[in-house]
């Protein structure tokens, strides 16, 4: 890989007592691009991203993020760097409308220090349509959006805040076949606009139709990292769950 | 006239989808019945000044804050005992003879201290607030109950100091001067909910935590400062109402927290949280000291009262429930 990526993690090691959930694993990500991370429960892909945000550090190992070593000890650190962590159910406050939404945590101000309505309103109306995601007011409720909605506001807020890399957790997780589509789009316009991302699944069907590269971890090491021509989707499918162990069994089925 | 048009529809939109709409429905309601029944006997001034706006303007002060917190996700179930306290507690400092200002500062002090002493119960040790305040009312009560056999005391003069500036009344009779105070606590808190930055975390705070963790929001400071400023206007409140009754008894405002809840529910407050108004919270208020009034001004005995207060809370949950929400999904 190259000194010129993104996000580069050099041999990183998460010990949880005696369990060596990562057994030094390389990732990268390169920019813009798009990266599937996958594998089954416990692989190990969850634990590697909260250490990439800062919610674990790393027993051993580097993290570097635009050519800077970093040490991200708090998720606040990892998002002030430019990466922003989208879980569906973390993603957005139901009961707030969208400006609010868009904005939380980031409010614009006027000059007597107080919400800039007119402002919110705006940009994230704009955020929104940049992305074709039509929706008639920013003041309806998240409650009132369908699930692929609710990604497309979350990306989009990426998008207006300039982050340089997004994780999306699961991002067409109980989506219909149309609102995943929708998804995807999403996604490819947040490569078109020069940022990158890792999706990860348990499902490669879920990452493999807009991931430029797929990397699958099993038992805390990385299997398999390749582009995602070089690479079929079946044979990723027999990797998450142990190829060869399953060709056994099939045969004794069969 | 196209121009009305527009204007006269956005208006129209604005009303339908007010969050603190069905409170203000209510209290039209509840209104129109009691004139109903006993005339215009419940609005001249001595009733609206002395029975609505006395006791009421006190409980509105604390009625706010409570709905507030509750948007947060958080409970205080002490404010009555809080409010006693305070009120209580001024006394003792005047007979002890310290400066009314000087004892004022004391007990504004002592009931922050007792919100950031519940707050850090809460978040810390992890502590649904309901059980630490439940706690509180019990212990603050207790301490009031110590402080006290059973009426507390003060030297007029010390009273008076406050009651020139809490129970002066003005506007014709219409009321006391401190119903102005209760004005300006109510544009500020309304302009903190709803027009800044930390308005918009107490919402995410009791909507959704795990988000609002992860925009950096920061909801743990949010309901930390909540749980304070709820303690601190309770006691703020206490000692607006024993200078200016002149009095205070060691169970004053028992019982005033679940009015409190029921106040912030008639005007649109959510139990789970992340959802409420200020303005709702007010207008529960005074809907709830109306209909004691009220029965009391048609003969029902007043035993009455709270049967009431439970069927209007009633309605108006099913109001905000079932109403409100098919209102919003059409007109936003």
């Amino acid at each position: 890989m190259s000194d010129n990526n993104l996000l580069h993690c050099e041999n990183i090691h998460k010990y949880f007592g005696q369990v060596h959930a990562l057994e030094g694993v390389d990732f990268d990500v390169g920019q813009p691009e798009v990266v599937g991370l996958v594998g089954d429960n416990g692989a190990g892909k969850s634990t590697l991203i909260k250490c990439i945000c800062g919610i674990f550090q790393p027993t051993k190992g580097e993290i570097h993020f635009k050519g800077e070593e970093k040490e991200f000890t708090t998720p606040q650190e990892s998002l002030q760097a430019g990466i922003e962590s989208i879980q569906q159910d973390q993603a957005l406050v139901e009961d707030m409308d969208i400006k609010r939404n868009f904005f939380l945590g980031r409010e614009p101000k006027n000059s007597l220090g107080l919400l800039d309505l007119k402002e919110m309103r705006q940009a994230s109306m704009d955020g929104l349509s940049d992305m074709g995601l039509e929706i008639r007011s920013p003041d309806v409720n998240v409650r009132e959006l369908s699930g692929g909605q609710r990604q497309g506001i979350a990306i989009a807020r990426a998008l207006h805040f300039n982050f340089d890399l997004i994780i999306l957790d699961e991002p067409t997780n109980n989506l219909s076949i149309k609102e995943s589509k929708k998804v995807y789009e999403y996604i490819q316009q947040l490569k078109q606009n020069g940022l990158s991302a890792i999706l990860i699944s348990h499902a490669i069907q879920e990452v493999y139709p807009v991931s430029d590269r797929i990397v699958v971890l099993r038992n805390g090491e990385k299997i398999i990292d390749q582009d995602r021509e070089e690479v079929e989707m079946e044979e990723v499918e027999k990797a998450i769950v142990g190829g060869e162990g399953d060709e056994d069994l099939e045969h004794l089925l069969l | 006239m196209k121009q009305l048009k527009e204007f006269s529809l956005s208006a129209g939109k604005s009303i339908l989808t007010w969050k603190a709409l069905s409170s203000f429905l209510s209290l039209v309601a509840v209104l129109a019945f009691f004139y109903w029944q006993v005339g215009d006997i419940l609005f001249n001034k001595s009733i609206i000044r002395g029975s609505l706006l006395d006791l009421g303007v006190n409980w509105a002060i604390v009625a706010m804050p409570v709905a507030m917190l509750m948007i947060s996700g958080e409970f205080d179930l002490s404010v009555g005992s809080v409010y006693a306290l305070a009120a209580g507690g001024i006394f003792k400092l005047f007979q002890i003879g310290l400066h009314p200002l000087l004892s004022f500062v004391i007990i504004i002090v002592a009931c922050s201290l007792i919100g950031l002493l519940h707050a850090s119960i809460t978040l810390k040790l992890g502590i649904p607030s309901f059980i630490t305040t439940l706690a509180g009312m019990w212990f603050w009560r207790s301490v009031v109950n110590a402080m006290w056999s059973y009426t507390p005391t003060a030297p007029a003069d010390a009273i008076n100091y406050f009651d020139n500036v809490f129970g002066v009344r003005m506007g014709g009779g219409w009321f006391y001067s401190k119903f102005l105070f209760l004005i300006a606590i109510f544009v500020i808190l309304w302009i903190v909910l709803e027009r800044t930055p930390f308005g918009n975390s107490i919402f995410a705070a009791g909507g959704n935590f795990e988000a609002a963790l992860a925009r950096g929001s920061k909801p743990q400071r949010t309901k930390m400062i909540m749980f304070i400023l709820t303690s601190t206007l309770a006691g703020f409140a206490g000692i607006v109402s024993a200078t200016s009754a002149g009095a205070t008894m060691t169970n004053t405002a028992m019982g005033l927290e679940l009015y409190m809840i029921a106040a912030a529910v008639i005007g649109g407050a959510s139990l789970t949280g992340g959802v409420g108004t200020v303005e709702g919270a007010f207008i529960g208020t005074f809907l709830l000291r109306y209909i004691n009034t009220g029965v009391i001004q048609m003969g029902i005995e007043s035993k009455w009262f709270q049967g009431i207060v439970g069927v209007v809370l009633l309605l108006a949950a099913v109001l905000n429930r079932n109403f409100r929400n098919k209102v919003i999904r059409r007109f936003t």
